[in-house]
């Protein structure tokens, strides 16, 4: 069998290769096909204080009916 | 020059044009061809010489000649004859070499557009399942062609009279790389296996140093390159499968799901009063990371919809992820059927959040005057379905792909047949 996975060795590496970003993802709980996350913004120092958030979302085209 | 007569041990002259025959199997050739005046005869131990047909055309150059020594499969052979021929039905000519060999008789070189196929007699019977296959101990064969051939020309020796071959009817069963050939004559049923053999194998059998014309088209029992790599690469493919299947085990163990953070809320909306839809503000909670983050909503929307832009506070580094769902549920009857559209409940889930304290900010606003109540549960670690699931489409992909090449060059081979599946 060794011989013959030899033959596709190329294929072999890219299946390790997919292997390892699958452990990566799974340690570091990251989505390999999209994200919901928007954006990431700093703060100032009083704005993220519990109970005094702004309005910083971004509102989304929305459709209904 | 078809013929060289380096080694041959004897020769004698053509009655017709006197030009030297070499003789390589005294003992068993006793039909020759001329290359020179194109006369095919016999020639007996002791009988007269019997001419029996003058071939129309000339024999082309060919890529082998007469008395070239090589070795096929480890073992000394030598062209001792070839033969051109076509179908009755078609034009198309292929060459046929006849190969003196020291430990199993005589054997056949053929070879077609390119494609070459070394081919010995079969041992043991064989007969026609269904009309259209034949199986032997270690496979099942199909019928690819039937067919009378013609002889064009022939120059060297044999040791059967070659003009016969046109009275045979010819069935040729493949299970690429090998063939199973069926000759049917006055004298009775022969058959002949035969197995596929590239120009760089035959180049290198006879020391060629020019290169062997290019196969030109699909050979009959040309293996499928796709064919040949996809048992490693299927097998390869479920273990790898597998493997990821285990390893999102080992996740589900190691980094168990864990709900931080619970809790409803109610909320009032008054579209019509611009600036007046007060945020909510979740009370903190800690989180481990860096790991994946969900954070699950639901809301008692009922033919109405809530957007939800929501800010993910790191209490400590000041750091806001921002990210907005929409709740919207419809439902009704129309004509008499009942349908529904949306669902009461959606999910975000943020990817790589470090470690920190946290809190949730979230900025509803809806249509209309409506009271929702708006349930929120963050949870660490959540299984992260997407990666699974996009790491098995990826495995699958290059399997898919050499099925689909496999099934294409076997449609392009099977093309050529009358007897295709």
């Amino acid at each position: 069998m060794l011989e013959k996975l030899f033959k596709i060795k190329y294929i072999v590496l890219a299946g390790g290769l997919l292997t390892a970003g699958f452990v990566w993802a799974g340690m570091y709980g990251s989505r390999l096909l999209g994200d919901d996350l928007e954006s990431v913004e700093k703060m100032d120092n009083n704005s993220f204080q519990h109970g005094s958030g702004r309005r910083s979302g971004h509102r989304t085209g929305f459709y209904h009916k | 020059m078809p013929f060289n007569e380096s080694s041959a041990p004897t020769s004698f002259d053509c009655p017709v044009c006197s030009t030297s025959i070499p003789i390589f199997d005294p003992s068993e050739s006793c039909y020759f061809g001329c290359a020179h005046c194109q006369n095919y005869f016999y020639y007996g131990e002791t009988g007269p010489i019997d001419r029996k047909t003058t071939f129309s055309t000339r024999m082309e150059p060919t890529p082998l000649s007469v008395g070239s020594e090589g070795y096929l499969d480890g073992k000394w052979v030598r062209v001792t004859g070839i033969s051109r021929k076509r179908e009755e039905r078609y034009d198309d000519p292929w060459l046929e070499y006849v190969l003196e060999t020291k430990e199993s008789g005589y054997q056949m070189l053929s070879e077609f557009n390119g494609h070459w196929m070394l081919i010995r007699p079969a041992e043991g019977k064989y007969t026609e399942e269904k009309g259209k296959n034949v199986t032997d101990e270690d496979r099942e064969y199909k019928l690819f062609n039937r067919y009378n051939c013609r002889v064009l020309n022939a120059v060297g020796e044999f040791y059967w009279d070659l003009l016969e071959d046109s009275k045979l009817q010819i069935s040729e069963y493949i299970h690429p790389p090998y063939l199973l050939s069926r000759e049917v004559g006055l004298k009775g049923t022969e058959w002949y296996k035969a197995v596929y053999k590239t120009p760089q194998e035959i180049a290198t059998a006879f020391g060629l140093t020019n290169q062997l014309p290019k196969p030109l088209g699909i050979g009959a029992i040309q293996p499928s390159p796709a064919g040949q790599k996809r048992p490693t690469v299927a097998w390869l493919a479920t273990r790898l499968a597998l493997l990821i299947v285990v390893l999102q085990v080992f996740f589900y163990i190691l980094k168990p799901q864990k709900t931080l953070f619970d809790q409803s809320y109610s909320w009032n909306s008054d579209s019509t009063r611009p600036g007046w839809n007060q945020p909510i503000v979740t009370s903190s909670f800690a989180f481990d990371g860096p790991s994946a983050m969900a954070i699950r909503l639901s809301a008692n929307v009922d033919n109405n919809w809530v957007e939800l832009p929501i800010s993910l506070i790191n209490e400590t580094s000041g750091k806001s992820y921002e990210f907005t769902r929409t709740v919207e549920y419809y439902h009704g009857v129309d004509g008499g059927e009942s349908w529904e559209e949306g669902a009461q409940k959606d999910e975000a889930i943020l990817s790589r959040i470090p470690s920190g304290q946290y809190h949730l900010n979230l900025y509803p606003n809806s249509e209309g005057k409506n009271r929702f109540y708006v349930h929120v549960t963050v949870v660490q670690n959540p299984i992260l379905y997407s990666n699974l699931f996009l790491m098995l489409i990826l495995i699958a992909i290059y399997p898919i792909v050499l099925f689909i090449q496999q099934n294409v060059f076997e449609q392009k081979r099977w093309a050529d047949s009358d007897f295709g599946p």
